[in-house]
């Protein structure tokens, strides 16, 4: 046992955070959504420099074949500096259906390109017109198609950061180039993925929405101190604190199962997704509230992460199916469960 | 990261759930806050540690197995599996005897570990007083040294198990010049001195479980001061991390009582509403949670690095989920849920652990306390 990183899995991140913290600033994300264009180009084209887009992807398919933990590290980091683009789902979406099935490397075989995927728990296609193809996961059949035969209409997302195109019945057989069968499992696979996927940001999120609302407490002055000296905000943002430590340990374990194939690994995920989601909840709540009017503004950076927020608590499971789906696991599994079955 | 028992902790884990499916008394021993429970606490300590189970932790020197703290996380994951007593010399064993060893002398440990490890001694632990709450740092209790004697003057409260307890340790204020953090000792008491007088509170079970410690010019040998004279807060503080953090509060605990109260919900699931479903799944997420929180320190632990002020987070965790989760089973048992002697469905124990709940955001550090610590020294918000 032994529940830390690696140096090596660190040393990444590590370089990872650097690139963001200088590339992806609130300044750069703004300019994104003035200009109607959240995905920038050139970034992705960085993020496939640095190796980020393909870290996942097997080595015969010219990646770096790093394990899922790795991914879920880059990934948290994504979510704290809100990243517009979609490399979160290149790597845990696209990149993992590309590893596990050779049918569908066979069709995928552009490189860096962003390959869209949806499904039922995401059933909205994201950066459509960044995109050179897309698979859609059905019940039991995938299938793939060029995205540029896809016409759809565009859909508003709360978060500007998020380019949406609907997904319709109409638009789906436009482009086809194939339809696998016989996909469940594989298809699982991806939601679990997903979750973790969604998880991931979430954290990354929360750690930056409270360190946010801690750099502001020390700024803002009020009855002659800094408001951050002030019980009440500290408590707030104390448990806003104890929320985001205790999703950190559940995320990593649901990245290392799914790494793993562990038989309990969509039940771990869906663990991780619950409980970053009332992480992220509590931040961002608490987080406006220590803000003060000043959080409800367009100009306050807030609310860029916060958004993010939103929409990733939804995707890819969301509160109501993730809390039924445990709920049944745990009927079925009442006599396994207690301490003693904590790691099997 | 490598997620996973070897074989060797799995074998551990074999050894030691057989031996205490021979061992744990079979019939529930009387609860270690009367007298006579105490006393069989005790003789459950004796057997424990005929069995080097005492303390995994320790070095084989002093009668431990010299295990890492991933084997004490199972052995303790066993030890509430099998139901088996709890543990009447808590404050030493786990407390203490990490201090001791970190910061006493050769002598002290020698003649303290052992007598700890075998149940001879039962320890309390004083740092509360009346005036000293929240506010440890107003401690009043004095030892004044004079020759080779330190003379004791004051009052220690709400100390655990001192009603039946045979020490206590504590911090006094040895230097009559100072105040609050400075000047405080780290003193080994018996508690059969002369001088000592012991009253028992009744807690809100009925029962003694805490005490007050009067001490009226009461003699200790200086042998018995722990560390140096004067540093006695630091190492208070080095004991309170335990408590706090891995060493007390193992997530095992938690994890069995959340498994109950799952098997108490899917028992009576069609008489009950959406909220009840809604907090028994919180409550199973977050010993899960807890747990998995508490592997990844010990690992870091392990790997040698420090945790400070990052207790605090757990400190606030599990005793929030401790009160939700008994609140929820009294909730299911309803009208039931008061009558004390209902051997159905454990209500008893419920309703024991359910009053104990109340007092887990209090001791070790109020939760209030605790947030305060989290926001100014791990968020670095100011004071
Ligand atoms: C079951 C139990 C067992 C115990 N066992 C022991 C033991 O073995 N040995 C021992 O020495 N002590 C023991 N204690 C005592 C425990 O350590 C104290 O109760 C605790 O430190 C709080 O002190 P207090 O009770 O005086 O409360 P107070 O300090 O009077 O606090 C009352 C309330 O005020 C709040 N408060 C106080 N100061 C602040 C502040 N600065 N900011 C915000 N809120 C504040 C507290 O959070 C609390 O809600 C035990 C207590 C209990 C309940």
């Amino acid at each position: 046992m032994n529940f830390t990183f690696s140096e090596d899995q660190e040393i990444f991140r590590d370089a990872f955070k650097k690139y963001l913290e200088a590339n992806v600033t609130p300044e750069k994300i703004r300019s994104g959504w003035e200009d109607n264009k959240p995905f920038n180009q050139a970034r992705w084209q960085e993020l496939e420099e640095l190796g980020i887009l393909q870290s996942n992807l097997d080595g015969k398919y010219g990646g770096l074949g790093l394990d899922l933990v790795t991914s879920c590290l880059l990934v948290e980091e994504m979510g704290y500096y809100a990243l517009p683009e979609p490399a979160a789902e290149q790597i845990f979406l696209s990149n993992l259906l590309i590893n596990k099935s050779t049918d569908i490397a066979e069709l995928i075989k552009e490189k860096n390109q962003f390959i869209g995927v949806t499904h039922s728990l995401s059933p909205n296609i994201l950066f459509l017109d960044n995109s050179s193809k897309l698979i859609n996961l059905g019940k039991d059949s995938i299938s793939i198609a060029h995205s540029k035969d896809i016409n759809g209409k565009k859909l508003k997302s709360s978060d500007p950061s998020r380019d949406l195109t609907n997904f319709t019945s109409e638009n789906s057989d436009s482009g086809l180039l194939q339809t696998l069968n016989d996909q469940k499992s594989l298809i699982n696979n991806v939601v679990t993925s997903g979750m973790v996927m969604s998880a991931a940001i979430l954290v990354g999120l929360s750690r930056k929405i409270l360190d946010l609302a801690t750099a502001y407490t020390l700024d803002r002055k009020q009855f002659g101190k800094p408001i951050g000296s002030f019980q009440a905000v500290k408590h707030m943002l104390a448990q806003a604190a104890i929320e985001i430590e205790f999703s950190k340990a559940t995320l990593y374990r649901a990245a290392y199962s799914l790494d793993n194939e562990n038989p309990l690994q969509k039940l771990h995920a869906a663990q991780a997704k619950l409980q970053s989601i009332d992480a992220c909840e509590m931040a961002s709540k608490n987080s406006m509230q220590a803000h003060g009017a000043m959080g409800y503004t367009w100009e306050m950076d807030l609310h860029i992460f916060i958004r993010r927020g939103w929409s990733y608590k939804q995707v890819w499971g969301n509160k109501s199916l993730l809390e039924n789906y445990i709920m049944n696991q745990l009927e079925k599994d009442l006599p396994k469960l207690g301490s003693t079955y904590t790691f099997i | 990261m490598k997620i996973g028992f070897s074989d060797s902790q799995k074998k551990f884990r074999e050894e030691i759930r057989e031996w205490l499916e021979k061992n744990v008394p079979k019939i529930p021993l009387n609860s270690f806050d009367t007298k006579e429970g105490f006393e069989e606490h005790r003789e459950w300590e004796k057997k424990l540690n005929s069995g080097n189970w005492s303390m995994v932790t320790w070095p084989e020197q002093y009668g431990g197995r010299g295990l890492n703290l991933i084997e004490w996380l199972i052995f303790e994951e066993e030890y509430y599996r099998a139901k088996a007593p709890a543990r009447v010399n808590q404050n030493g064993v786990f407390l203490l005897g990490p201090t001791l060893m970190e910061y006493g002398s050769d002598k002290q440990k020698e003649k303290f570990l052992s007598a700890m490890a075998t149940g001879e001694h039962i320890w309390s632990q004083g740092w509360s007083e009346p005036g000293a709450g929240s506010d440890m740092a107003a401690i009043r209790t004095t030892a004044f040294k004079k020759g080779d004697k330190y003379i004791i003057n004051g009052q220690k409260t709400w100390s655990s198990r001192a009603a039946f307890a045979d020490w206590t340790f504590g911090l006094f204020r040895s230097d009559p010049e100072s105040e609050r953090h400075k000047g405080l000792s780290f003193i080994l008491v018996p508690l059969d001195a002369e001088g000592v007088t012991v009253r028992p509170i009744p807690q809100l079970d009925g029962e003694p479980g805490f005490a007050e410690i009067y001490f009226d010019d009461v003699e200790v040998d200086v042998s018995n001061l722990l560390g140096g004279e004067g540093e006695g807060w630091s190492i208070a503080m080095a004991t309170a991390g335990f408590e706090r953090g891995l060493m007390l509060r193992s997530p095992a605990r938690f994890q069995e009582t959340a498994s109950k109260l799952l098997s108490l919900y899917f028992k009576n699931k069609d008489n009950l509403s959406g909220s009840i479903e809604s907090k028994v799944l919180q409550s199973w997420l977050k010993a899960e949670a807890y747990a998995l929180n508490i592997y990844q320190t010990a690992s870091k632990l392990m790997a040698g690095k420090k945790i400070g002020p990052e207790s605090s987070l757990g400190k606030v965790f599990w005793s929030e989920l401790d009160h939700q989760m008994h609140q929820t089973a009294l909730d299911i048992l309803g009208v039931s849920s008061e009558l004390e002697e209902v051997v159905a469905d454990d209500v008893a124990s419920w309703i024991k652990g359910y009053m104990f709940s109340y007092s887990g955001p209090i001791y070790a550090g109020t939760n209030e306390i605790q947030k305060n610590i989290i926001a100014e020294r791990l968020l670095g918000m100011p004071r």
